[in-house]
């Protein structure tokens, strides 16, 4: 009985009926597991050291991994590169882009092509407030404007809100749009500028058209508030 | 024990036979339930998979069933592979092993009993309330709040148990698969209880919400799954093959390394989401880490079998035990890579994950489930496998389609990735490509599928009654087939009725 032992095949037992089986009932009813090996048992084999050192090379890579990539260890750190002094900021976009975003809200009066509606709505497309003094435009879109206006050869006489409740550089961003789409052409703005209109409007009511030719008239304050002379500055002044 | 006076009956018997068939004696009504039920959980589990494949590539498929769409298959398939199949086929494992290892009668039978049958009809609940639409949309706890008591209760009954035999123990040593096995009925219902706890029942919120989620959704596979996948492969080679695990220190070192660094790696899940850089970066040295626990069970298991390969042309049970195995090396490998931030930009949201579970539940965990049943049913039923052929169907369809499966998807997920990343490629051409990856998904399927049928045939039948028996166990290469079955019990006829 020495092949039952266990599973390892004997190619010389061939499968058996049961008149071939030993008559013995204990071995009838337990065959499988006396065939079995014993109960699996731990060898003492020692770990190679070589071994050893490779777990701790692994363990060490972990800290290298962890040292260079857990951010800030914030809440809020979400890249993994950033140190410690370094706030996170959002890349600066391009104003046509953010112009172009801002626009959406424009659209409804003065149309995706910037052409307005006829006896409504006055264009933007080759309009003399876009093209001409960016102060003058600025404070328009800032502080809004009722009544008669002329625009492009054509009378118009309606409300255009105030816009103040949006960012400096929203209106920047929309103003270089729309003074740089549908064939205008015209110098951007910067955000510092239209801080120092915003700045230099405050408190005014809606302008009417005279009052608004009337500031336009008037030199802008000696010390603007962004004085450093970068390109966007000297220009923001001259006009 | 009796031992004493009964194993002198039969020369060449091996003297502590006689513990093992009380174990299997007071285990066998508990063990083929737990058993026939993960069959037939894997056979539902395989059928909505292939329905949630077909509908990739044939997106009309069905469409006009509100319940067979593919957000609610696809649900069904992975929580009763999970639960179904993975959940009742771990329990019927783990509490063989132990009651085996631990050398004791199989305690509260009936209550063992009442609760896997508690457990199937809450899998049933479950899976019926995500088919009429009412899952959770947490991945892996989609089953509805009121499917959970179904199926937190029974657990409890087999953690008591599990505790019972290992104080009761006859042993003097606790063996490797036993610290596996202790350990997955502690780690397993904290797991469920604080991920449910944070995610369906609203502990907290938003992206700690996600977090809980992919902390649970990776270790069910990791410290449920894989351990009872490796107390198996620890039992079942040595046991087959006669010879003792390479080496104690090396078991040591992998139980405790994969106990310490598989919780971490959950959040490379979420890799590229609005979580905090540190979790992210703590989720891909865990996994890393997990190197190390693979690399040793890997070198323990592959020492263990050296010299012995030739059993593997044999014995179905080593053969589903090794493939078990090798494959765990493989696709942990993979699993761990996987989880590199520069891994993921290409493979992140493609094809390439869904291969890799497939090659680690199917590969794996599953074939060492097989591997079990294949030892231990001749055991418990006292009666032989009773078609050598159906054995093979079923080793060549689990490696063909699990290697088709991984192959294909891998494949294609790298690919898809590359050109997803590559923003001059529309999105829809992308999607185009992979379709004949997703038909050679659903043929892997049906592959699987197929071996699993043959399973199921050959499970039946060594459940059923019947007339013959064999001295000898049914090896890989037998002609024994159920034909002789029949025909000896034709002949038996007159002799013994």
């Amino acid at each position: 009985m020495s092949s039952i032992h266990n599973d390892d095949p004997n190619p010389n037992q061939e499968p058996t009926h049961e008149a071939d089986v030993p008559p013995d009932p204990i071995f009838v009813i337990h065959r499988a597991a006396m065939r079995e090996m014993d109960e699996p048992r731990d060898g003492a084999e020692p770990t190679p050291v070589s071994y050893i050192l490779l777990c701790f090379a692994a363990l060490m890579w972990g800290g290298w991994y962890i040292g260079t990539y857990a951010g800030t260890w914030s809440a809020d750190g979400l890249a993994e590169r950033a140190t410690a002094g370094a706030a996170i900021t959002a890349p600066a976009q391009n104003p046509m882009e953010l112009g172009k975003e801002v626009f959406g809200v424009c659209v409804q009066c003065h149309q995706e092509n910037g052409r307005g509606v006829p006896e409504n709505y006055p264009p933007l497309a080759g309009s003399e407030y876009v093209l001409g003094d960016k102060r003058k435009l600025a404070a328009l879109v800032l502080r809004g404007l009722g009544g008669d206006v002329t625009v492009a050869g054509k009378h118009f006489n309606s409300q255009m809100p105030a816009w103040d409740n949006r960012d400096d550089e929203e209106i920047a961003a929309v103003l270089t749009y729309i003074r740089n789409s549908w064939g205008n052409k015209a110098d951007p703005l910067s955000k510092e500028f239209v801080a120092a209109v915003r700045k230099e409007t405050e408190g005014k009511g809606e302008w009417r058209p005279a009052s608004l030719d009337a500031f336009a008239a008037t030199p802008p304050p000696a010390a603007p508030v962004a004085a450093p002379p970068t390109a966007a500055t000297p220009q923001a002044q001259t006009k | 024990m009796v031992a004493d006076t009964k194993a002198g009956v039969v020369k060449g018997a091996p003297s502590d036979y006689e513990f093992r068939v009380e174990v299997d004696r007071s285990s066998k009504q508990v063990i083929v339930l737990y058993w026939a039920a993960a069959l037939f959980w894997l056979t539902v589990a395989s059928i909505a998979g292939i329905i949630s494949s077909i509908k990739l590539h044939n997106p009309g498929f069905l469409g006009g069933i509100e319940w067979l769409t593919f957000g609610r298959v696809r649900a069904v398939h992975w929580d009763t592979a999970i639960y179904g199949f993975g959940g009742v086929a771990a329990s019927g494992t783990l509490l063989w092993l132990q009651a085996r290892l631990c050398q004791v009668r199989m305690p509260y039978t009936k209550l063992l009993i009442a609760g896997g049958l508690v457990f199937n009809v809450g899998i049933l609940v479950g899976v019926v309330g995500i088919l009429m639409g009412q899952s959770t949309g947490v991945e892996t706890l989609e089953f509805p709040l009121y499917a959970m008591p179904f199926l937190v209760v029974p657990y409890v009954f087999i953690v008591i148990a599990n505790f019972t035999m290992y104080f009761k123990k006859k042993s003097s040593h606790t063996y490797v698969s036993q610290w596996y096995l202790m350990a997955v009925t502690v780690w397993f219902p904290v797991l469920v209880l604080s991920a449910e706890a944070c995610t369906n029942l609203g502990a907290v919120d938003g992206v700690a919400q996600a977090i809980a989620n992919w902390w649970y959704g990776h270790n069910v596979v990791g410290l449920f799954a894989t351990p009872t996948g490796i107390a198996a492969a620890y039992y079942l080679i040595p046991k087959v093959i006669g010879k003792p695990i390479h080496s104690y220190h090396l078991s040591l070192l992998g139980f405790w390394s994969n106990a310490i660094f598989y919780n971490w790696a959950g959040t490379h899940h979420l890799t590229g989401g609005p979580l905090p850089a540190w979790t992210i970066t703590l989720g891909v040295v865990g996994s890393m880490m997990m190197f190390i626990p693979v690399i040793t069970i890997g070198i323990n298991h592959h020492m263990t079998m050296l010299g012995s390969f030739h059993l593997l042309k044999t014995s179905p049970t080593l053969r589903f035990a090794v493939m078990g195995s090798m494959l765990y090396t493989v696709s942990s490998f993979q699993g761990a890579l996987e989880a590199l931030r520069s891994h993921q930009e290409i493979t992140h949201f493609t094809h390439y994950t869904i291969g890799h579970v497939h090659l680690g539940m199917y590969g794996f965990f599953a074939p060492l489930m097989f591997a079990m049943m294949y030892y231990a049913m001749p055991r418990l039923m006292n009666r032989e496998w009773s078609s050598a052929r159906l054995i093979r169907i079923h080793f060549w369809c689990t490696l063909v389609g699990t290697l088709l499966y991984g192959g294909a998807m891998c494949y294609a997920g790298i690919r898809q990735g590359m050109m997803m990343n590559d923003p001059s490629i529309p999105f829809l051409n992308i999607v185009q490509w992979t379709i004949p990856f997703l038909m050679s998904r659903t043929l892997a399927g049906l592959i699987l599928l197929s071996g699993t049928v043959a399973f199921l045939i050959n499970f039946v039948r060594i459940v059923t009654p019947h007339k013959l028996t064999w001295a000898t166990p049914t090896m890989l290469d037998s002609d024994r087939d159920w034909k002789q079955i029949l025909e000896a019990e034709k002949e038996a006829k007159p002799q013994h009725e």
